[in-house]
């Protein structure tokens, strides 16, 4: 999953992000109101944390804007400001949840987590396609019963593709959401973390590859 | 309860009341005065008349009334209603009238000039009103010589004034009926404009009424208003005004507070359950830094920000000690200034003093200082680029001004209330981690300790904050130790 971290104070930028990606999401961030954007605006992020006292473009000027511009991208917004009207306001802007500063570091992945998976409509902590079964709030992958032991980002690229069962997913598709900016257009990275995940659910036939278009699960 | 409308009412209908009754009985008086007045000038005419035929003879000893049927016939009648009676010397009576009867009247006496009116009770019981006058009777032609000028004969005229009361009695009881129905009339007429007029008054209360705190923006419409209300319209508006400010600048306060003290705090708390979390992760990946000097960052920004809070209250409470010597100001103005001239070089910021050599005070050093550290920080940090900064010492004989100008881009005057509020900043983000906005808010607080005044203003597009004062702080002013 590919998430936006708008946030001005550096240390907590640098925080957030390194916990979003060990937990398995690409994360592109911005330090301002009008990078952070310009970054919603050119790519798709399945959420966006998003700080509200931002210099700039403040959080709630850029939230609208998104939302004006027809984003439906899932919003979360994080801030000092905590009283009912500020997160009354918050939400009437569009932001989808409303996290006060400071927060437990678990629920604002658990957060995330939900953002993303309403990102794809899914409402359950489990996804079965096939013989995979994925447990989504412990983050592992079953097949014929046997558990697979995949790396964070294995994870979210499989879950990716099980969000979308029986969806051809083209690989700039799971470049812009599994990784972050700092992929190379010309590498075959998907490929060959399709090719390793294959090898670690160990049934190479429950991720198809559609040639010239990209890879599907559970397709007939 | 008092009521304004009551008092009108209550005010208007008296004050008309008394108009209208000091009016009815002076037009009662006026015209019994006048049908009384018209009925004495009656008696007098007739009186004199009576006069006119009475003659003395035989040198005073006999008098003659001599009447004829044309004149004062009435007085001839046996049941009449107009008496005469005429006496002489010891009361002995020359001649009365015969509807007098063997009645007498009452005898009050004035002369030709100024005849005696008084009021009487008739023979028969009725009022009367009767004129008395004294007079030397005229003798007749031939007899003249045999005149006596001491012959005083006394003449009482008088007439039933039962008509008289009659009329007097319909005047008083129709000037009775207006004065009631006036005042009904007036009631209901005073009451119905009293309520129009005050309509402004109750549309006013209701505008009040709909004013909370959460409609402090809304302001009273001054200019349907009569010209009476407006002052409390205005009045009003400018309240509002006031507290619109002051619940925005705590509603302001309150958020910067929240954010200065928790986002350090959220920052201190991710960066520990990064750690926890993920303890293997290896510091100086790319992008990241120690977690310990974060932390250690962060513990100090906290330690300033409470610190300068600590320090704003125990000035304000006046629980900081005081040590007063004297102090040159040149010397702590550039042992202030040299920690941050640095920072200026680097910004390309200059900066000029003007303080003269001698130029000392007699103060707490320390606090001074502080004064000028949060002052000269202030104005390295928010110059532009490529501006400058100028400290200037005034004299003022027993007093004081010590200036810091800097150029400024972005303050307006708007701005200049604000600058000595806690927490405030320009940028709204508040992005900055090394200033939270106390430093001017502790200077000020530092300043009053030392009975010093510290002012802001804008002076073209220069920013000029002003430390002024005695130069030499009085020894009551140290406050109580701090405990």
């Amino acid at each position: 999953m590919r998430v936006l971290l708008v946030e001005d104070s550096e240390r907590l930028l640098r925080s957030i992000t390194t916990a979003l990606k060990k937990s398995g999401y690409a994360v592109d961030s911005a330090s301002n109101g009008e990078d952070g954007l310009w970054l919603a605006e050119s790519n798709a992020y399945d959420a966006v944390i998003l700080d509200i006292m931002l210099p700039k473009l403040d959080g709630l000027a850029l939230l609208q804007k998104l939302r004006a511009a027809g984003r439906n991208t899932h919003i979360l917004l994080l801030t000092a400001k905590d009283t009912v009207e500020d997160r009354v306001r918050g939400l009437s802007f569009g932001a989808d949840d409303y996290l006060v500063k400071p927060f437990a570091l678990e629920e604002l992945l658990a957060r995330v987590q939900a953002l993303c998976r309403r990102a794809y409509g899914q409402k359950q902590n489990s996804l079965r396609v096939g013989a995979l079964e994925l447990d989504t709030l412990s983050k592992t992958a079953i097949v014929n019963g046997k558990t697979a032991e995949l790396t964070a980002r294995e994870y979210n690229l499989l879950e990716y593709l099980a969000m979308r069962p029986g969806q051809v997913v083209s690989r700039s598709d799971i470049e812009e959401h599994i990784y972050d900016g700092q992929v190379d257009p010309m590498s075959n990275v998907v490929d060959s973390a399709i090719c390793l995940l294959r090898k670690k659910l160990g049934n190479s036939s429950l991720i198809q590859t559609r040639r010239g278009l990209g890879y599907v699960v559970g397709a007939a | 309860m008092r009521s304004i409308k009551a008092s009108l009412i209550v005010g208007l209908l008296l004050g008309f009341g008394l108009l209208l009754g000091g009016g009815g009985f002076y037009l009662n008086k006026a015209v019994e005065e006048a049908l009384i007045t018209r009925f004495d000038a009656q008696l007098r005419s007739e009186a004199m008349t009576i006069l006119s035929f009475t003659k003395q003879e035989d040198h005073g000893a006999d008098v003659d009334v001599e009447f004829t049927d044309r004149y004062l016939r009435e007085y001839d009648d046996e049941v009449g209603t107009r008496f005469f009676q005429m006496t002489g010397p010891n009361k002995k009576l020359v001649d009365k009238s015969e509807s007098l009867g063997k009645a007498r009247l009452e005898e009050r006496f004035g002369n030709l000039e100024v005849p005696q009116f008084y009021d009487l009770t008739l023979p028969g019981g009725n009022s009367g009103r009767a004129m008395g006058i004294e007079f030397v009777p005229q003798s007749k032609g031939r007899e003249r010589r045999k005149h006596d000028p001491n012959l005083l004969l006394g003449l009482v005229v008088a007439a039933d004034r039962q008509e008289l009361d009659a009329t007097l009695g319909t005047i008083r009881s129709a000037i009775a009926t207006v004065g009631f129905v006036s005042a009904f009339g007036a009631l209901m007429i005073v009451g119905g404009i009293v309520g129009l007029s005050l309509r402004p008054v109750r549309r006013l209360a209701g505008e009040i009424e709909t004013l909370d705190a959460q409609t402090l923006g809304k302001r009273v419409d001054q200019h349907s208003l009569p010209g009476e209300l407006q002052p409390i319209a205005v009045g009003l508006n400018r309240l509002l005004h006031r507290l619109e400010s002051s619940f925005r600048r705590e509603k302001q306060f309150s958020s910067d507070v929240a954010h200065e003290l928790r986002t350090p705090i959220a920052e201190l708390r991710s960066l520990a359950e990064v750690a926890l979390k993920w303890p293997d992760r290896p510091s100086g990946d790319a992008g990241e830094t120690d977690p310990m000097k974060d932390a250690l960052g962060i513990a100090r920004q906290m330690d300033g920000i409470v610190s300068s809070l600590l320090a704003i209250t125990r000035s304000e409470m006046g629980r900081q000690t005081l040590d007063p010597t004297t102090v040159l100001v040149s010397a702590v103005i550039s042992e202030t200034w040299r920690p941050l001239a640095e920072k200026a070089a680097f910004r390309n910021v200059t900066a000029t003093f003007q303080i003269t050599d001698d130029a000392h005070l007699v103060t707490d050093k320390y606090l001074f200082g502080l004064i000028w550290k949060n002052l000269l920080e202030n104005a390295v940090t928010y110059t532009p680029r490529r501006g400058a900064i100028r400290v200037l010492w005034q004299d003022r004989g027993r007093n004081f001004n010590l200036l810091v100008a800097n150029t400024t881009d972005d303050l307006t005057a708007d701005d200049i209330p604000n600058l000595f509020e806690r927490f405030w900043r320009k940028e709204a983000a508040r992005s900055s981690a090394d200033h939270s906005g106390l430093g001017l808010s502790l200077a000020r607080a530092y300043a009053r300790t030392l009975d010093l005044n510290l002012t802001a203003e804008l002076v073209g597009k220069d920013i000029v904050f002003t430390l002024s004062g005695p130069k030499r702080i009085q020894p009551e002013s140290s406050a109580a130790p701090v405990n």
